[in-house]
């Protein structure tokens, strides 16, 4: 996104000159699971809750919903220390979700979800952009990507290598998946060759 | 908007309770029960240094003039005391005064101001210091300054008092100030990353310093010791003595050996404070704007004939592969992990403590002057 898109995005509150009200808006979920390790599930999300201003009240009613609904009600007064690489990440979710933001970033955000979890973050995905939440979602894996995303770019090297809906890059391309455009337009080497030089050394 | 002084008191309470790393002393995380188990074990301590002087001063026959001048030697001992614990404390939270990556990560998405963190986290520096001076002083603060006032009336008692909790006050400031400023400083001249590999050596070094000079310190706290103008030298360099002179300055002691000394302790105090506070704040704002992006200790680069060398050494030191394992582990482990390197650093410095106790005794010889061994014939 260049610099002039960036602007008109973050138009209403410019983003250079009012970056609380910036932060205010948007609910980030970060690719490493930085947590404080000392605090319980619940005391954590309490935590962002109250440095993001919410009330007491809808600190406790959300936190308590969204652990009850991430399946981590049980482990709520469970050290973070002690969470598995997936209960970190729902914790992330719902600390990025706790107040309603409008601009939501995602990254890696199914790493470490069991298949429940990452069906129920996939059709939460497409239910905010449906309520129409801005989302923007990295990730490795194309197959979700294809399936929850209506706008893609593709990096390659620091540079934008695709920008379009992914009907559109299917007709351009004339390519039926997205793994198949992305192999056009971002691998640059040959995945058999290298597949056989690892057996070959796994059997060394 | 978020209320920025509800955002303070959540962070400060936060800081408050992570100021020492606690991790290090508790992978399970009790920070209420850590700290008060801390605070507790100073307490205690304090407790026995008071058990024993309140009788030994209340039961004395020895004339005012000598007691009083008996009591410098213990009074310079409570003060080092007292600046050791600020020390100690001061290397085990070395690592808490800056902000670390994580906060970086956790804080710097909410919209918290880099000032309320700021103010927060030195609110909680603050907090800490008082509470570990605090519980160092609080049975030997209450009792000694009556036993030994300068001016034997009630205003010499609240004099006496006041100039006690002054003084370690300063000297805790000063200690802990001085070793802001190293920290600070080094922060500020490197890299994220290389001020991390820097800091353990600076802050393993400051550790045994701190204890080395505890243990080591010859007992001039007598009249003729302090006037002695061979020790003029030794007496500028060490600053339980400035604070010692310091101490009976705000008691009203007329002695022109402390006032000397009082004004190495002034200036010392405020060059620390000065330095310790502005390295501190331009370290704090570096790495709030470049601690996100920089990466935690790694290994370094070696050439490829070193890694040979290093290799061939291991292998003939280790021909078994499990012993090598174990070996390399072990020291990459001490070499990159801070948190180890520390652990390895106290248990070294209690083996250090007892080797500098016995060193000092065959030092000044068994028969010579300790801190605790004059006073009270």
């Amino acid at each position: 996104m260049n610099r002039a898109r960036e602007k008109s995005y973050f138009a209403a509150s410019r983003f250079e000159r009012n970056r609380i009200a910036h932060r205010q808006r948007l609910g980030y979920v970060p690719e490493e699971p930085h947590l404080y390790p000392h605090l319980t599930g619940a005391e954590y999300l309490e935590m962002v809750g109250q440095l993001r201003g919410l009330p007491d009240r809808h600190v406790t009613e959300k936190s308590d919903g969204f652990l009850r609904l991430f399946g981590l009600y049980e482990d709520r007064f469970v050290p973070i220390s002690s969470y598995s690489k997936g209960m970190r990440q729902k914790v992330l979710l719902a600390a990025a979700l706790l107040h309603n933001p409008e601009i939501i970033l995602l990254d890696e955000p199914f790493s470490g979800l069991d298949v429940n979890s990452a069906l129920v973050l996939r059709s939460l995905i497409r239910e905010l952009a449906g309520r129409g939440k801005v989302i923007l979602f990295s990730s490795h894996e194309l197959d979700i990507v294809e399936r929850v995303s209506s706008h893609i770019v593709i990096l390659h090297k620091g540079r934008v290598v695709a920008n379009d809906s992914i009907e559109q890059l299917r007709t351009l391309m004339s390519l039926p998946t997205l793994e198949e455009i992305f192999s056009q337009l971002a691998l640059e080497q040959d995945t058999k060759a290298i597949t056989e030089e690892i057996v070959n050394l796994i059997e060394l | 908007m978020p209320d920025e002084r509800r955002q303070f008191r959540i962070l400060y309470r936060d800081f408050l309770f992570r100021m020492v790393d606690l991790e290090l002393v508790s992978a399970r995380g009790e920070i209420q029960n850590l700290l008060v188990q801390f605070a507790a074990l100073l307490a205690a301590f304090s407790f026995v240094l008071a058990l024993f002087l309140v009788p030994a001063y209340a039961t004395s026959t020895l004339p005012r003039e000598e007691l009083l001048s008996g009591a410098w030697s213990h009074e310079e001992f409570l003060i080092a005391t007292s600046m050791a614990v600020v020390g100690m404390f001061a290397v085990l939270a070395w690592n808490s005064t800056l902000l670390d990556r994580r906060d970086l990560v956790v804080l710097g998405l909410l919209p918290v101001r880099t000032r309320t963190i700021f103010l927060a986290k030195t609110a909680a520096i603050g907090t800490a210091l008082g509470i570990s001076l605090l519980a160092v002083n609080i049975f030997t603060g209450l009792s000694f300054p009556f036993l030994v006032p300068l001016i034997d009336s009630a205003f010499g008692a609240i004099r006496s008092f006041a100039a006690y909790w002054i003084t370690m006050l300063a000297a805790g400031c000063f200690v802990f100030c001085a070793l802001l400023a190293v920290n600070g400083i080094a922060a500020h001249l490197f890299s994220y990353r290389l001020f991390l590999r820097i800091s353990s050596f600076v802050q393993l070094a400051a550790f045994f310093t701190i204890l080395g000079v505890y243990f080591l310190t010859p007992a001039l706290a007598t009249p003729r010791g302090l006037a002695s103008p061979e020790n003029q030298a030794l007496l500028s360099w060490l600053p339980s003595f400035w604070f010692l002179g310091l101490f009976q300055k705000l008691n009203g002691s007329a002695n022109p050996a402390f006032g000397l000394l009082a004004q190495r302790a002034v200036i010392r105090l405020a060059i620390a404070c000065f330095v310790g506070c502005a390295a501190y704040a331009l370290a704090y704002y570096k790495h709030m704007r470049n601690g996100f992006e920089q990466p935690d200790i790694a290994p370094v680069e070696r050439s490829r004939g070193a890694k040979r060398i290093g290799g061939f050494l291991v292998g003939k030191l280790f021909s078994k592969p499990l012993e090598r394992a174990v070996f390399l582990f072990t020291a990459r482990t001490v070499a990159r992990s801070r948190q180890h390197r520390l652990l390895l650093a106290i248990y070294g410095g209690v083996g250090l403590a007892i080797a500098l106790a016995y060193t000092k005794s065959l030092l000044h010889g068994y028969g010579g002057q300790h801190r605790d061994d004059y006073g009270f014939a």
